[in-house]
């Protein structure tokens, strides 16, 4: 992986690092949010919808049983109207009975078919009375007779009213009503009225006290009417009974008109807990149809105990199962006709409301938490955005922050690999001077510096190298060339021969040979070795050669070359090198070998087929001291002789 | 070749072991030099040498005449005939003091 990969990847990572643990955070901490608000919404929804359940339900209650209860005054008042005018045409009757000297006798006008349809006063009479001008009967229809303009008003000035009457003892009476028409028989025959067989006359006379009738159907108009009747005595003698009929159309369209919501309803129960009128047609509080029925038994005993309360004279509200749902009915009692006044209510449609409250709370709630949450959604949303915009940008930065880092590297790297062995120029030219990489380069250049002057000074003493050594080998090729190497060396002498051979273990050795003609009849042999290697030895080695060579040509004695060579030698040899050497001379034509040694190794000598040392007195090496003096020997070799001269180069070697 | 030096009063003695030649002769000629700059007086035991070169001739050589420029002494001791064949041959047995 590159640096700048590894660098980009570290900063990434961190950051993606970071950026999920934050995310993860913020989700966390935001749905625990959320949950929150959401458990609060249901809390407060809870608490609000209880506290408007029952509220509403309180204010319900109270409206029902205000409803109920003007609705029960507004109906009673109606049979109250009706059981005064009753009332007041009971004392009217009898106080003309109990004065009947005070009123003159008045005729009353029988029914008239021609007023049928319009108000009228008419005198109606039992069967039993067969004389109308008998004197008790005639009497009493004429004190009835004075009744005629009060019935007329009373029926005139009272709305609903069917008809108005008073009944006295033995069976007459006098009406006023709309039905003239109604009182004759097919034959136009009047027909008889008998008054005290009426549930009117019955229910007050024997009550005592006023009596309202059974709700009934009407014979003429066919609508529902009540009759209230009410007695009439005179001196604690009974008389007769006062009584008037009333439709119950107004109290029917009271009832029917009264609307709670939409499928609330009033309905009115008798005296007998029988309903009497009810929007319903079906269910317990229809009207009902049978006469024995009575809902203070019913077997519902909590509606029983309702309507008992209600006709108790007591007003209330009750929740109750009715019909197999759950009811609120209100009573209120109509004290007149001692009736109960009733209203219903579905328990559904009283909380229908709060229900309807409690579900726009809930979406509101909802809508609130929805709100919340797309709030929230949107805000981890926006996060990750800028998570994944920040990651961007750290990448970004975190690759042209390697770049940066990098690039310098790079440049070094390309610079270091053009730097090969034949391009020595580092170049180095990128413009930070302070980063590592420059400090790096100025290293590497300050090597390369040095590395250049290196090679220079390698190529210098190389080349130093080389000059000496191909000095060194000209000076190897001098010292060779000095020793004399043509064989046969003597062509011309059958009476010798020489061979040489020197195979140096340095370049330049401190060993030589020589050999020449002093004269036609001497031969010169030398065989020396400087006590050193290298050029000094091969310098050293040219001059004892020379000097050797010269002093022998100038025919001095053997003692005397050494004695003189060997002090030239001694002249300025600061370095104390000498040679060993060995030199002898052959006189050809006797065979005579004079030898001399400067310190150098025991010679051989072959003069009978083997080969032999040759003593020779040991001289001190030259150029040691000055002044040694040298002594020859000569001895005297055979024909086919041979001397083997040699170098402690060839022992040493050997060892 | 090993060289060990040895101190007795003002002798210097110095032991040399092996083979003299021109390759390990440097060394004794190093050795007889710096010995020469401690003390005058130089013994060298020869003992355990078992050949000597031309170039172990110079190196005697030279410290021979740093002896006599110094007036000082260089005595060789314990000399094996073999080495004192060379001593005879080269002529280093008249210069050399050899006990």
């Amino acid at each position: 992986m590159s640096l700048r990969r590894k660098i980009i990847a570290i900063c990434v990572g961190s950051v993606i690092l970071v950026t999920l643990t934050v995310g993860a955070i913020m989700t966390v901490q935001m749905n625990r949010l959320t949950d929150r608000a959401v458990q609060a919404n249901d809390e407060f929804a809870q608490i609000a919808g209880d506290m408007s359940a029952s509220s509403m339900t309180e204010q319900l209650h109270q409206r029902m049983l205000n409803v109920t209860d003007c609705n029960a005054r507004l109906a009673d008042a109606k049979f109250e109207e009706l059981e005064n005018q009753v009332v007041m045409l009971a004392n009217v009757t009898e106080d003309l009975f109990s004065n009947p000297d005070a009123y003159t006798p008045r005729e009353i006008p029988l029914p008239d078919a021609a007023n049928d349809g319009e108000l009228s006063v008419q005198l109606l009479h039992s069967a039993s009375v067969t004389n109308l001008n008998d004197p008790v009967v005639a009497k009493r229809i004429g004190l009835l007779g004075n009744l005629q303009e009060t019935l007329y008003e009373v029926n005139n000035n009272f709305e609903n009213m069917a008809s108005d009457y008073v009944a006295v003892e033995p069976g007459v009476l006098i009406q006023a009503d709309y039905i003239a028409g109604s009182k004759f028989d097919a034959d136009g025959q009047i027909l008889p009225y008998e008054a005290d067989t009426r549930p009117w006359y019955i229910g007050a006379k024997e009550s005592g006290t006023t009596y309202f009738t059974p709700v009934s159907r009407d014979a003429h108009t066919e609508g529902t009417g009540i009759m209230c009747g009410v007695p009439i005595y005179v001196d604690d003698q009974f008389i007769g009974v006062a009584g008037a009929g009333m439709y119950l159309s107004n109290i029917e369209k009271l009832v029917s008109d009264i609307r709670l919501g939409t499928a609330g309803y009033a309905c009115i129960i008798n005296q007998d807990g029988q309903v009497i009128f009810s929007p319903k047609e079906e269910g317990e509080l229809m009207v009902s149809q049978d006469e024995q029925a009575d809902l203070r038994t019913s077997g519902n005993t909590e509606l029983g105990a309702l309507v008992r309360s209600a006709l108790a004279g007591s007003s209330g509200i009750t929740k109750l199962e009715m019909d197999g749902e759950n009811y609120y009915i209100a009573y209120a009692p109509m004290t007149t006709v001692g009736w109960g006044f009733l209203t219903v209510l579905g328990e559904e449609e009283v909380l229908t409301p709060t229900n309807e409250l409690l579900a726009q709370m809930d979406v509101s709630a909802k809508q609130s938490v929805d709100s919340m949450e797309y709030t929230i959604h949107v805000s981890l949303i926006t996060l990750e955005i800028t998570l994944v915009i920040f990651c961007l940008l750290v990448a970004l930065a975190a690759f042209l922050l390697s770049s940066h880092i990098v690039k310098p590297i790079q440049l070094l790297t390309d610079s270091v690999s053009k730097y090969d062995g034949e391009n020595w120029d580092f170049q180095w030219k990128f413009k930070s001077k302070t980063d590592e990489t420059a400090i790096l380069a100025g290293a590497f250049l300050e090597m390369t510096k040095k590395m250049k002057e290196y090679i220079a000074n390698i190529t210098e003493i190389t080349a130093e190298k080389e000059r000496i050594g191909a000095e060194l080998n000209v000076a190897t090729k001098i010292q060779a060339d000095m020793l004399p190497k043509i064989f046969p060396a003597f062509p011309g002498r059958s009476e010798f021969d020489v061979y040489a051979q020197m195979d140096p273990a340095k370049e330049v050795g401190g060993d030589f040979y020589d050999f020449f003609m002093i004269d036609d009849d001497h031969l010169a042999i030398v065989i020396a070795d400087v006590s050193s290697k290298g050029v000094p030895a091969a310098l050293f080695m040219v001059i004892a050669k020379t000097l050797i060579k010269n002093h022998a040509l100038n025919r001095e004695s053997l003692d005397d070359v050494f004695y003189k060579v060997n002090n030239q030698l001694c002249e300025g040899n600061e370095e104390g090198m000498f040679v060993t050497s060995w030199m002898g001379v052959l006189t050809v034509s006797t065979g005579s070998f004079e030898y001399v040694n400067a310190g150098h190794n025991p010679q051989l000598l072959m003069n009978n087929e083997n080969y032999e040392w040759i003593h020779a007195k040991p001289g001190f090496v030259l150029a040691g001291m000055e002044g040694i003096p040298y002594a020859s020997e000569t001895l005297q070799l055979q024909h086919g002789a041979r001397i083997f001269l040699y170098t402690d180069g060839v022992t040493e070697h050997q060892a | 070749m090993n060289i060990s030096e040895t101190r007795a009063g003002d002798v210097i003695q110095i032991q040399i072991e092996g083979r003299v030649d021109t390759t390990t002769s440097p060394q004794l000629q190093n050795a007889i030099l710096q010995a020469f700059q401690k003390g005058n007086k130089l013994v060298l035991d020869f003992s355990q040498v078992a050949y000597v070169s031309s170039a172990g001739l110079r190196a005697l050589l030279i410290g021979q005449k740093t002896a006599n420029s110094k007036g000082g002494s260089m005595t060789l001791i314990h000399v094996p005939d073999a080495v004192s064949q060379v001593f005879q041959m080269s002529g280093f047995s008249g210069i050399l003091t050899i006990e």
